[in-house]
């Protein structure tokens, strides 16, 4: 198969994280034993059957941490509306979300998902604010999310929703996924839980998770541009300095993994690297895999998100 | 000689490309590469594997 070089090195080094998703599985178990299965939410009748011709009465906005978030005004503009879909909010921007006013009290529908297995999480439930809100918040987790994470969705009162990330396939007796679900079947979950696509990074989960379990459509995208603003300095790129060590810093040789996506959509053009290069790559390969009755929005008004079974739209106009 | 579809030489259009549109044809006809490039491929890990291309949510691992 022909993929980019950058594609197949960040899929490799993504596998390589399997030590780290395993050490937090198995702190997890005493959790997600008896836990709530991310089925539990599901919002078809009979999955098998509906899935194709579902007929979707709810719309979602899925929420993004990206530049275009807060350049465009989008938290104010939701948290002013009258929207009355649901909510489908990354882990990065629950507090920021909260504190614009974009609550479970207005906003009953309300998700924070997270499959990011290392520390940066924690930090993201670390706040007075949710333990506030907590009672309307569904924390829909990886069973291979950091421990910390857990600990801290139950001392907020979160209720928290599992499902597997899918790593491996699951077909074969060998698999990882496969293994790690015989060790989640319980009185409870006598099937353990489901195995779910997340696309890499958690702003594709969400959107992946807003209809294959939802069942919602159409699915709104705001913050989840996929790239920076084109004039970002690359010295204030996150992997830049990574690329710079590992070229001797030399400037040019790393730059060349830093390129300016044109938006045919927007007409304009954003800066990605290697990562958000790869993750665009994902979500545009699983978009034209989705049921006829998905419809994607890109209300980013912004970023590096176009492409085929993408509508573009404005997101005051999304919320009309 | 008859007129037929076979020997009838349609006029030959001008092209104009500005720089804009060249380089706005060059980023698309990259992106159709890269797609074809990618068709029926999957992306992530799981996707490589053959009849797990649609899979997003599975029920029985």
């Amino acid at each position: 198969m022909k993929q980019s070089k950058n594609f197949d090195l960040i899929q490799k080094n993504t596998s390589d994280l399997i030590d780290l998703w395993m050490y937090n599985f198995a702190r997890n178990i005493p959790d997600f034993l008896n836990g709530n299965n991310v089925k539990q939410l599901s919002g078809f009748k009979n999955v098998k059957l509906s899935i194709k011709n579902h007929r979707p009465k709810n719309s979602a906005v899925v929420i993004g941490g990206g530049p275009s978030v807060e350049k465009n005004n989008h938290l104010k503009i939701l948290s002013n509306s009258n929207y009355n879909g649901a909510i489908v909010c990354t882990d990065r921007m629950l507090i920021p979300c909260l504190k614009n006013g974009i609550t479970p009290k207005k906003f009953p529908k309300f998700y924070v998902l997270s499959i990011e297995p290392k520390d940066v999480t924690v930090k993201l439930y670390d706040d007075k604010i949710i333990k506030k809100y907590s009672k309307g918040i569904s924390a829909v987790l990886s069973t291979c999310i950091k421990h910390e994470v857990v600990e801290l969705c139950k001392k907020n009162g979160l209720k928290i929703f599992w499902f597997h990330p899918l790593i491996d396939d699951f077909r074969k007796l060998e698999s990882v996924n496969k293994i790690m679900n015989m060790m989640s079947k319980s009185d409870k979950n006598p099937k353990g839980f489901p195995g779910m696509q997340t696309g890499g990074n958690v702003g594709v989960f969400s959107w992946i998770f807003s209809w294959a379990i939802l069942g919602c459509s159409p699915v709104a995208l705001i913050g989840l541009d996929l790239g920076y603003h084109v004039d970002t300095p690359l010295e204030n790129i996150r992997h830049y300095r990574d690329y710079l060590k590992a070229y001797n810093n030399n400037k040019s040789k790393a730059g060349k993994f830093f390129k300016k996506i044109t938006n045919v959509d927007l007409k304009i053009k954003a800066l990605s690297d290697p990562i958000f290069d790869f993750y665009r790559e994902a979500f545009l390969d699983l978009v034209v895999r989705t049921p006829k009755w998905v419809r994607t929005i890109n209300a980013t008004e912004g970023g590096s998100l176009f492409g085929n079974r993408i509508e573009n739209m404005k997101f005051v106009d999304f919320l009309k | 000689m008859p007129l037929t579809k076979a020997n009838y030489k349609l006029p030959k259009h001008k092209k104009v490309e500005d720089k804009k549109t060249k380089k706005r044809q060059q980023r698309l006809e990259e992106e159709r590469r890269r797609l074809a490039q990618r068709a029926g491929q999957g992306s992530f890990v799981v996707f490589r594997e053959e009849g797990l291309e649609d899979v997003f949510v599975a029920d029985d691992l």
